[in-house]
């Protein structure tokens, strides 16, 4: 029952994020001081419930993990005079695990509590102090994407003059900075106003307040630094060192899978594919599990890992066959967050493996069950990632997807005399990441929900469909349905009317309305041939062809009309790009003049 | 002759640790079919198959803390596809209460492989268990098992030992995937009677209970224990349908109630008891019925403040509910009795939905106004089985209220609601009205419809390729909760909602009519531009420009469950079309009516030189369909998407000559 209602009360605080008013923080004040090998938090906040969807927000959660030392100071609801209404009971503050839903266990945990009133708006009015224990990063304050208004914030950072910091800040002013005897203490004052979330919105280039602070030298497992990338490269290098050993068994193993390989890259291969077949992904995050791998015979007991377990194995067994390879930190995800070159910090959530082959420089993703030897999905592709060397880790670049990389095709075979239809679809890119997990991953009751939300939308029944893999070294995967569609053609008069097969475009905000700049990291790009067997053998007028040509990408809709068949020939290509606002008008008359296309109806004419 | 042919099978066996039979119920053991199977021939689309699942429970007295119920588990699983790996990760949750702890012990894992020709085991460590604090009471031991992938077989076997008797697992038979042999073993002590509740079907393959002959000591007692075996053999995959009320009212099982406690000295304890018994009990509560005399005695503080005296008894039910929705709030937590006492609940202002309709209760009586509360089962919760009258089936309570002879359910915990409306999970469920001493049940549906309607005046402008729209959104029913819901005080959030779910760019002209008064419909107003299709003469116009309903929601080939569509539902699409000048019809629908016992259509079109007029409609006639309707449904779904995506074909008129 609870969990039920937890996912119940999820949904409703994310419908409703938009009401940025309902809530707001009228005061945070967060003190970090750095004592010895340790860092003091303490924060004071002054939330203001303004409505009754505000409610949604009262739960206060305070996160920390195990070794950390948590105190929760007095908490209490007081109306707008400050007339304190009810004070937070020590029993009533709840404790429980953290984890998230990537992992099978972290030891995170979560203080929370939870009060409201119901006479709006009212105040809550709460403090904390957490120890932490050890620490990578002094405060790392982010407000992109953040839902509540914050009127009044200060961060404080006191740090011993024998320890220095560094910090970068952006969309705040410069930090105050005093030194007092024998600390430095700097104090940033910001304000944040939440906005709409847009379509593809650049956080590269948000407004929102963003501040960084980090110590220059700091213990976590070993002693570190971040005064260059080498050095922090290095500091990752000695945490992560000595742990490559195989068991017996897993050398003679990896000699046998290898011993009529001639070449590295043949090899390499071999032992990723091994790779693939016999782990799996598991996450177990503990004390420095954050950053630190699990040894390689962890991998080779289990049989599973994380993503630096896995990374790790794979280098040692690359390593026993003696083939040089680097653990690569990168920061994965959907929006290519820019690295900033000239501040190394520890600013990456995902590792990849990186093999120098001459002239080929190939990265494997350890991870992936299903993707070909050297593919750089749309999670890694086109951005910054440190290569780590014991003395010369540095800034390296992934590949991008090209549109040939990413290029979807639709091939449709329908008879309007049955209305019986295949679709043979081929999916590269994002989509063939989606679908080939799909294809291994899941019952297959969820794929019929799939193929109507991504692949074919519309009224039909769906008969029964096949995946066809060509072979594990290529990036596509390709989809045969059949089906039988509803409503496919009305004849009114002299015009028959076919239903298209749109291809759905997201519906980006209207330029009066949108604030941010688009960001496009990989092209889009779509081909669909679709062949309808018309009914009778009347000859018809096919309709007009559309050609679209601009700076963001191309479209075009071709006819023909050839032994009783009307032949539609479509291309989709918008290119990759980041556009700022003053050159929104233009894209979004582009995205929407491809949407009109796509929705309309073939309109033929009997001659 | 025959003992060469031993040698050389008992040497196979040996070698290969396997059996030659198709599989083994054998704890550590695994047959050659086991190993090499690749598919589950009986479902083929299966990505792993239970090979067996056996319980074992049993009380066993300990000097320290009594009785213990132990609750054994046995499972073989055999991994076909990569989908399947996950059958490997388990999550057991256990309960920690203030008067006793239940332990998880004995988890032992093997994954088996077959590897160069080389059968495999690998154990599952401790090291590997984890356990998450989900809060204060409950934890879940975490689980995955080590060297899974396609083609492994998985062996689990755990004990968890409870003080709690009334926690007695169920039993699940069926699972997500197919099961090839199901077994319960329960082992009777004769001091604690448990009613059995099957739900999913409707017997079993095997059902035997007998005496054990050896005596059991511990303490004073003397006793012996009572066998009972339940199992099943091949049970399909549990596939999810939607429109059902609860996984769990489908889903093979065998609950467990304790009914009795019996005393050794004689004597012993009703734990079941009937329901007229459990209404009296309900009513001695001060968790239910003294909360409810209590929170009479607040009404009197209260119910002068609401100005009741010049209305009538439905109006005073209405803001009596009015007045509970505005000031409480609800916490999120269902349940059938008030979770803090009255004081602290109107301190607070906040409670659970006992809490909250409780006090409604209380208010409504003192206002002289004959009002029950209902307690019931939510559709998630699964359905009471009314042969087993015990409370723990119930975790809500609403209010019945009767005015002369009509009959209103009323649910106080929904601010956005209408006071007589309710919200999905109490509907379509029985309920026990609590009366001293009488047993009465009630069906809580909802009377009335959801119902959207749209109306739509189209302007068409040729030589500009398109169409200026003014349309006018309705809600009624819970069709304008859900408006209310999306809109929460903000014209932009409709706007953004119609641009996502139909791709609308409205005008900045969107007006919002009454939107505080919740027994109103909730309606909007907006315009927007679409696209004509046009050829050299003809103008092709979708009257609905594509708001009617397009997607059929029944998409089952089969259905084998009963339609659970929550309430009557329909639609209502008005369009008036201005015909330009200089054109006429060429081509428009004929008007249609179709009625039978499931669904009524109408599609009415009136037209003169200057206007075409349509008048759409659908109704579902009922809220609960048979799962011999779905297909009829079906057909009717589609007939009406076609029927009113139908388009008017306008012709420039020939110049008369």
């Amino acid at each position: 029952m609870k969990y039920i209602f937890i996912i119940l009360f999820f949904t409703i605080s994310i419908s409703s994020f938009c009401q940025n008013s309902r809530s707001e923080i009228i005061e945070y004040v967060s003190l970090n001081q750095i004592k010895g090998d340790k860092l003091v938090r303490t924060d004071s906040v002054t939330l203001q419930i303004n409505e009754r969807m505000g409610d949604h927000d009262t739960e206060i959660l305070i996160p920390y993990s195990k070794g950390d030392k948590v105190s929760i100071g007095e908490a209490w609801i007081e109306d707008l005079q400050g007339n304190i209404i009810r004070k937070l009971k020590g029993k009533e503050i709840k404790d429980r695990s953290s984890i998230s839903d990537i992992s099978l266990y972290e030891d995170d945990f979560v203080k929370s509590f939870e009060l409201k009133h119901n006479i709006y708006p009212y105040r809550i009015v709460y403090s904390f102090k957490i120890i932490y224990s050890k620490f990578i990063n002094i405060s790392v304050l982010n407000y992109i994407k953040a839902k509540q208004a914050v009127r009044n914030g200060k961060l404080i950072v006191e740090a011993p003059l024998n320890q220095p910091i560094k910090f970068k800040q952006k969309n705040v002013n410069e930090p105050q900075i005093d030194t007092l005897s024998d600390i430095v203490r700097y104090q940033w004052n910001y304000r944040y106003t939440p906005s709409l979330e847009e379509i593809n919105a650049s956080l590269n280039t948000s407004t929102a307040p963003f501040i960084y602070t980090t110590p220059l030298f700091f213990k976590f497992g070993v002693e570190g630094s971040k005064e260059s990338w080498e050095s922090f490269g290095n500091w990752i290098f000695r945490l992560n060192k000595n742990k490559d050993e195989l068991p017996l068994s897993e050398q003679q193993k990896i000699n046998s899978l290898t011993s009529n390989a001639n070449t590295d890259q043949e090899k390499a291969k071999i032992l990723y594919q091994y790779l693939q077949d016999y782990t799996r992904y598991i996450n177990v995050s503990i004390n420095l599990g954050g950053l630190q791998t699990y040894p390689a015979n962890y991998v080779c007991s289990n049989r599973y890992g994380d993503c630096k377990a896995l990374t790790n194995y794979m280098q040692a067994i690359l390593k026993h066959v003696g083939i040089k390879s680097y653990y690569t930190l990168i920061n994965a995800g959907d929006n290519i967050i820019d690295t900033d070159i000239d501040f190394p910090s520890q600013i990456f959530n995902h590792v990849i493996l990186t093999i120098p082959f001459e002239n080929d420089t190939t990265y494997l993703e350890c991870t992936s069950k299903n993707t070909p030897f050297g593919y750089i999905g749309t999670f890694t592709q086109g951005r910054k990632a440190l290569l780590v060397d014991e003395n010369n880790s540095h800034i390296v670049n992934t590949p991008c997807l090209t549109p040939q990389d990413v290029l979807c095709t639709r091939n449709l075979y329908v008879d309007l005399n049955t209305s019986m239809m295949k679709l043979v679809a081929t999916e590269r890119g994002e989509k063939y990441e989606q679908t080939s997990y799909l294809a291994t991953e899941v019952n297959k009751n969820v794929v019929d929900k799939y193929i109507r939300n991504n692949i074919l939308s519309g009224s039909y029944d769906l008969l029964d469909f096949t995946f066809e893999k060509e072979n594990r070294d290529s990036a596509k995967i390709s989809l045969s349905v059949n089906c039988k569609i509803h409503n496919l053609y009305k004849m009114y008069g002299e015009n028959l009317i076919i239903s298209p097969f749109t291809i759905n475009m997201p519906s980006y905000e209207s330029p009066e309305k949108r604030t941010s700049e688009v960001q496009l990291d990989y092209p889009e790009y779509y081909k669909d041939r679709i062949e309808y067997t018309l009914p009778d053998n009347n000859v018809f007028q096919k309709p007009k062809d559309i050609a679209i040509d601009s700076d963001f990408g191309k479209y075009s809709l071709k006819f023909e009309i050839k032994d009783n068949k009307l032949i539609v020939n479509k291309t989709i290509l918008i290119y990759s790009g980041r556009y700022t606002t003053t050159q929104y008008p233009d894209f979004y008359k582009f995205i929407m003049s491809i949407k009109n296309n796509e929705i309309k109806s073939y309109f033929l004419e009997l001659l | 002759m025959k003992t060469p042919f031993t040698i050389i099978l008992f040497f196979l066996i040996s070698i290969c640790g396997y059996s030659q039979a198709a599989y083994t119920y054998d704890a550590g053991k695994i047959t050659q079919n086991e190993m090499s199977m690749t598919e589950f021939d009986k479902d083929k689309d299966a990505e792993a198959v239970v090979l067996y699942n056996f319980g074992d429970y049993y009380f066993q007295g300990e000097e320290s803390r009594g009785f213990i119920l132990h609750m054994k588990r046995r499972t073989k699983i055999k991994i076909l596809k990569q989908a399947g790996v996950k059958y490997a990760d388990f999550e057991i949750p256990y309960y920690i209460g203030d008067s006793g702890w239940e332990t998880i012990d004995n988890i032992e894992g093997i994954t088996y492989n077959w590897e160069n020709g080389q059968l495999t085991k690998t154990i599952l460590e401790n090291k590997a268990i984890f356990e998450e604090k989900v809060n204060d009471n409950v934890r879940v031991k975490k689980i995955a098992l080590s060297n899974v992938r396609e083609g492994s077989i998985i062996e689990l076997s755990y004990t968890i030992s409870t003080p709690y008797f009334f926690n007695m697992r169920k039993w699940m038979f069926q699972e997500k995937i197919p099961v090839i042999y199901s077994k319960l073993t329960y082992k009777a002590i004769p001091y604690y009677e448990y009613t059995y509740i099957m739900k999913g079907a409707s017997k079993l393959d095997e059902s035997k209970s007998e005496i054990l002959s050896d005596d059991i000591r511990f303490g004073q007692l003397l006793y012996r224990e009572v066998k009972f075996d339940f199992g099943m053999k091949n049970i399909p995959a549990f596939k999810d349908e939607e429109f059902i009320t609860s996984e769990q009212d489908y889903m093979i099982s065998l609950n467990f109630q304790l009914s009795k406690l019996i005393y050794p000295g004689g004597g012993g304890r009703e734990i079941m008891t009937t329901w007229p018994a459990m209404s009296e009990d309900f009513l001695k509560s001060d968790d239910f019925g003294k909360y409810i005399r209590n929170s009479e005695k607040e009404a009197k503080k209260i119910l002068p403040t609401l100005n009741l005296t010049n209305k009538d008894a439905k109006d005073q039910v209405e803001t009596i509910t009015q007045y509970v929705k505005s000031k409480y709030n609800w916490n999120g937590i269902y349940g059938k009795y008030a979770n803090v006492s009255l004081s602290e609940f109107m301190k607070q202002q906040t409670g659970n939905v006992g809490n909250i309709n409780l006090f409604l209760i209380g208010l409504l009586n003192a206002a002289k106004i004959e009002a029950y509360p209902v307690v019931l089962s939510t559709r998630k919760n699964g359905a009471i089985s009314k042969g087993h009258p015990f409370q723990q089936f119930f975790n809500y309570v609403i209010a019945l209220v009767k005015i002369e002879d009509n009959t209103y359910f009323i649910d106080a915990t929904e601010p956005l609601l209408y006071y007589s409306n309710l919200p999905e999970r109490c509907m379509n469920v029985e309920g026990l009205v609590v009366k001293p001493k009488v047993e009465e049940w009630t069906i809580v549906r909802q009377r009335n419809i959801s119902v959207t309607q749209k109306d739509l005046h189209l302007k068409l402008l040729p030589e500009e390729n398109k169409i200026e729209v003014n349309a006018q959104f309705i809600g009624s029913g819970l069709s304008a909760y859900n408006f209310r819901t999306i809109h929460v005080g903000k014209d932009e959030n409709l706007s953004k909602y119609l641009k996502d779910k139909n791709n609308i760019e409205v005008k900045n002209d969107l007006k919002i009519g009454e939107v505080d008064k919740l027994n109103r419909p909730f309606s909007f107003t907006f315009s927007f531009d679409t696209s004509l299709e046009n050829t050299s003469d003809k103008l092709f116009v979708s009257p609905f420009c594509n708001l009617s309903i397009s997607d059929n929601p029944f998409k089952q080939t089969s259905r084998s469950t009963l339609i659970d569509l929550v309430y009557i539902r329909g639609d209502i699409y008005k369009s008036t079309i201005d015909i330009p000048d200089g054109y006429e019809v060429e081509y428009s629908p004929e008007s249609y009516i179709s009625e039978d016992e499931l669904v009524k259509i109408n599609y009415s079109l009136v037209k003169d030189k200057s206007r075409i007029s349509i008048d759409a409609s659908y109704y579902l006639k009922k809220s609960v369909y048979n799962p011999d309707d779905y297909i009829k449904l079906k057909m009717s779904f589609a007939d009406i998407i076609k029927r009113f995506s139908e388009m008017i074909v306008l012709v420039k008129k020939k110049t008369e000559s």
